[in-house]
């Protein structure tokens, strides 16, 4: 009786943690999107308008600028989920299962560490950036360094979130997002 | 123990920044008997200038020199020297930096963890372009003219009808030949070590905007400097901006023959009250920004 | 000390299968900790490394790509394409070369190069049967050229870092070495597409399949005269040309060959994000690494210990080249330019050796790195989008290594290679 209460307690959790994760990726996927779309009209904006105005938008290189830094450091986790991160992957081919599953417990550590660690760093720098404002904008530099904690943070849910199926089989999820021939044949 | 002092900038080792680097470092390590040694790494093998500055605030970048426009981002205060016409002749803006104005904004790198130690120069700015001599200010209405990151020489351009265009300095020299803009404006160092007199055809000593530049320490490394240290870096600073300013007057000289050499058409002399009228509005706009009495203060000198 | 840990850390994260992004940078990292440096620098170096307008070609031209071989264009264009030799042995992998070499002449990046025109042919040689390993590998040893061949991104930078050559000069003596590189890849491909029987199905097409592909082609092959045309006039930089090739590239897609519509944007440019964010992010590390190498001193100790050896010109150019090679198996060539470039140059000098010619020695050694594994950025982007092992692609980029190693020793033996078009030109 009570072990089926728990078993169910648990289904209401990992749904709950489900339904959060896809908010989570489809809101990360939408800003990638949005900050390539936004990079490429700005720009295109901008050098048009030195042929049809007098005017130039001075603001749009560096915006684009720190779209691109946006859009780099918010697709390290998403990226991370699709197995996008070129490895060296010999090793892993090399040894018996059971080790290559050790390696990736180890792989998962060293990846969490770095990402926990830029994500702490990160704050560092963010609060070390407000009394710097950016040379068009004017705006604070912390709104640029922002990116790097939010980019890692986001990617340490990610890997919590393939932690499993990566470590028990090397896998990754699969979507159209890394997989362009598929999607382009069909 | 010795201390070793990482020092950087961007510019080449050739260059009057390395110059003032190499008196530095000589100075320095003679005085303090090697107690103080000195790390050169030119040519932002460090990073870029804003990089520097911002290393310097986290203290893995001990001092720098850069220009004083990038410096703006941090100290607001330094912009003033960006604005148009603000000096009349080289003497004048050294007294002016040596001088109380200077020092106060040296003053003010204190809130941001940095300590400014010291004014050099790259000197007054040129402009150069591929379309015609420039020789008044309607010369260059409708020129695209690539300008630095920075509002102040935005908003002059703009005044003086020109059409202002911010193009990468990587991007710049392959810019200024293809002629996806027909100028831009540096001081003679710049010009002749980017080799832009190769792709540039004219050249307009318009003097419109003297560069400093500055040299400046991390706050947290001249905290650990003992006092007889601290006058050993401060003398050596003297040396190095005197080197520096010698280098410059240098070009001004040899780097303009240099220029005219490479087939770049010099306007040597240019009607300076006629661009200051046509600035008028957009110093007044600077003159509520920096204050009037600044203003009038660096006028007065001689 | 440091540096043992900076290297000793990538050797061993990048062997136990750590991401190369996250080796570099959990390398970086352990050696500024150990070091005793704040680590928030890392995170700044992270943001300075993607700070750069000209980077911003690697995501556009990779979404004009995208724009491009979504619609029916791949099609269309591989028609075209295998209408000359597609039916030949090889001929596809020929077109490749030849494509990314007149590519090269517009683009100042090899990164820009194989993500653009690059990844459009990879999938149309994957789609005739040749190995995708083979052609990533190809692309990627092709696009070597990119900032050989002028402009140059690279050739800029080491001309402002070295007084005695102009980004002119330099230009100029870039043309013959990159032809010599492409050259030797056609060599290569002819070789290996005979050996090993690449080639496209199909026999010749009739004159009225001819003509009505040519028609249907047109606006694709317009793109690179359009970038052409556009770039050498002076309407726009390498960098804007990338983004007029996107909405050129929507135009065709949405009102020329009806085969993209507004639904299928979102996902078309979410395929170029990821894609970019994963390059861009080896990009980002590569620099705090570089950046750290740069702060322990060892290349000027590496310089210093080469100098003192006291070698005859010839000896120390092989040093050299032994040396970047090494060098460049780790860094890319942007961040490589900035580190060695002030250092040896100088050096070269006082030995005499003709200042453009030990350029071209450098930039095509460090342009080298981006394909020499495990950090090498082209492989990683022509590896992406071939979807294919690194194994894989390291066992074929090997022989097209070795080819290039060759090239390289010839053009450090014969510095005419370098300086006869310059002078030829009269170029200062
Ligand atoms: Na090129
Ligand atoms: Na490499």
């Amino acid at each position: 009786m009570t072990a089926v209460a728990s078993s169910g307690e648990t289904n209401l959790v990992l749904s709950a943690v489900r339904a959060v994760d896809r908010a989570v990726l489809g809101v990360n996927r939408a800003c990638m999107i949005a900050a390539l779309a936004a990079m490429a009209v700005m720009v295109f904006v901008s050098v048009s308008l030195r042929y049809l105005t007098d005017d130039a938008i001075l603001w749009a290189e560096e915006l684009s600028r720190y779209l691109m830094i946006w859009l780099c450091l918010i697709g390290v986790g998403p990226v991370l989920r699709l197995g996008g991160h070129v490895a060296v992957d010999n090793l892993h081919v090399a040894v018996p299962p059971m080790a290559a599953r050790v390696l990736r417990v180890v792989v998962v550590a060293i990846v969490a560490g770095f990402a926990l660690y830029m994500t702490w760093a990160g704050l560092g720098y963010v609060a070390r950036s407000w009394r710097q404002t950016t040379p068009v904008l004017h705006i604070p530099f912390a709104y640029v360094a922002m990116a790097v904690p939010i980019g890692f943070g986001l990617s340490v849910w990610h890997l919590l979130m393939i932690l499993v199926p990566y470590v028990r089989d090397g896998a990754f999820e699969t979507s159209d997002d890394l997989a362009p021939e598929e999607a382009s044949a069909a | 123990q010795t201390t070793t002092l990482k020092y950087a900038f961007v510019n080449p080792m050739s260059s009057h920044f390395g110059a003032a680097a190499t008196t530095f470092k000589e100075f320095v390590e003679k005085e303090s008997a090697g107690k103080i040694k000195v790390d050169i790494f030119p040519g932002g093998a460090l990073g870029g200038e804003r990089e520097i500055v911002e290393s310097m605030q986290l203290g893995t970048v001990d001092m720098a020199m850069t220009g004083t426009s990038i410096m703006g981002n941090f100290v607001p205060e330094v912009l003033l020297y960006d604005v148009p016409f603000l000096f009349k002749d080289t003497r004048q803006a050294r007294a002016v930096l040596d001088g109380q104005i200077g020092k106060d904004v040296l003053a003010k790198f204190q809130d941001k963890d940095l300590v400014g130690l010291g004014y050099g120069e790259n000197g007054f700015k040129m402009l150069t372009n591929n379309k015609k001599p420039v020789l008044k200010p309607e010369d260059l209405v409708g020129m695209t003219i690539r300008v630095q990151e920075n509002e102040i020489h935005i908003a002059a351009f703009k005044q003086l009808g020109a059409r202002p265009t911010p193009i990468a300095w990587p991007e710049l020299y392959a810019a200024l030949q293809q002629g996806v803009v027909d100028g831009q404006d540096n001081p003679i160092s710049n010009v002749l070590s980017a080799k832009f007199f190769q792709v540039q055809k004219y050249g307009t000593l318009l003097r419109h905007v003297f560069a400093p530049t500055v040299i400046t320490m991390s706050s947290a490394t001249w905290g650990k400097l003992s006092d007889a240290d601290k006058a050993i870096v401060q003398a050596a600073v003297a040396k190095a901006v005197a080197t520096q300013r010698a280098a410059v007057d240098e070009y001004e000289t040899s780097g303009l023959a240099k220029l005219k050499e490479g087939g770049m058409q010099i306007v040597e002399t240019v009607d300076t009250a006629a661009f200051v009228e046509k600035l008028a509005p957009a110093n007044e706009i600077f003159a509520k920004r920096f204050g009037q009495d600044k203003f009038d203060a660096i006028r007065a000198m001689n | 000390m440091t540096a043992g840990v900076l290297f000793g850390g990538l050797v061993l994260f990048l062997a136990l299968g750590v991401p190369i992004a996250f080796a570099l940078g959990a390398a970086t990292l352990t050696a500024v900790l150990g070091a005793g440096l704040n680590p928030i620098a890392v995170t700044q170096k992270l943001v300075s490394g993607l700070d750069s307008f000209p980077l911003m070609a690697i995501p556009f031209f990779l979404l004009a790509a995208e724009l491009m071989t979504s619609g029916a264009l791949a099609e269309v264009l591989l028609r075209f394409a295998s209408m000359f030799v597609g039916h030949k042995r090889g001929g596809l992998g020929h077109t490749n070369i030849l494509t990314i070499t007149f590519f090269s002449g517009i683009s100042g990046s090899a990164l820009a190069d194989a993500a653009g025109p690059g990844s459009l042919l990879i999938r149309m040689m994957r789609k005739s049967g040749y190995p995708p390993a083979y052609a990533a590998a190809l692309t990627a040893a092709a696009s070597i050229v990119g900032p050989i061949i002028p402009p140059s991104i690279v050739m800029i930078l080491y001309a402002l870092a070295d007084e005695g050559v102009s980004v002119l000069r330099l230009f100029m003596a870039g043309v013959v070495p990159g032809l010599m590189i492409s050259a030797a890849m056609i060599g290569y491909n002819a070789w290996a597409s005979h050996r090993r029987d690449f080639r496209g199905e199909g026999e010749a097409p009739g004159l009225d399949e001819i003509l009505r592909t040519a028609w249907r082609a047109i606006p694709a092959l317009l793109l690179p005269t359009l970038i052409v045309v556009g770039v050498h006039s002076g309407a726009f930089t390498p960098t804007e040309a990338s983004v007029i090739a996107v909405f050129y590239a929507l135009f065709c897609g949405m009102v020329i060959y009806r085969t993209i519509s507004w639904s299928m944007l979102p996902q078309l440019i979410a395929r170029t994000a990821f894609m970019s964010a994963a390059i861009l992010l080896i990009i980002a590390a590569s620099s705090a690494f570089a950046w750290m190498l740069t702060y322990t001193q060892t290349p000027q100790v590496l310089t210093a210990w080469i100098q003192g050896l006291g070698l005859s010109p010839i000896m120390f150019l092989l040093a050299v080249n032994v040396f970047l090679l090494l060098f460049g198996i780790f860094i890319e060539p942007l961040p490589g330019v900035l580190v060695v470039a002030p250092i040896l140059a100088p050096m070269a000098a006082a030995l005499g050796i003709d200042p453009t010619h030990f350029a071209i020695v450098v930039i095509v050694n460090l342009n080298l790195g981006m394909i020499t594994p495990p950090v090498a950025s082209l492989l990683a982007v022509t590896g992406m989008i071939a979807k294919v092992r690194m194994a894989d692609l390291n066992r074929e980029i090997y022989p097209m290594l070795a080819i290039q190693i060759l090239v390289l020793l010839l053009l450090t033996f014969v510095p005419v290679l370098s300086t006869g078009l310059p002078d030829l030109m009269g170029a200062k």
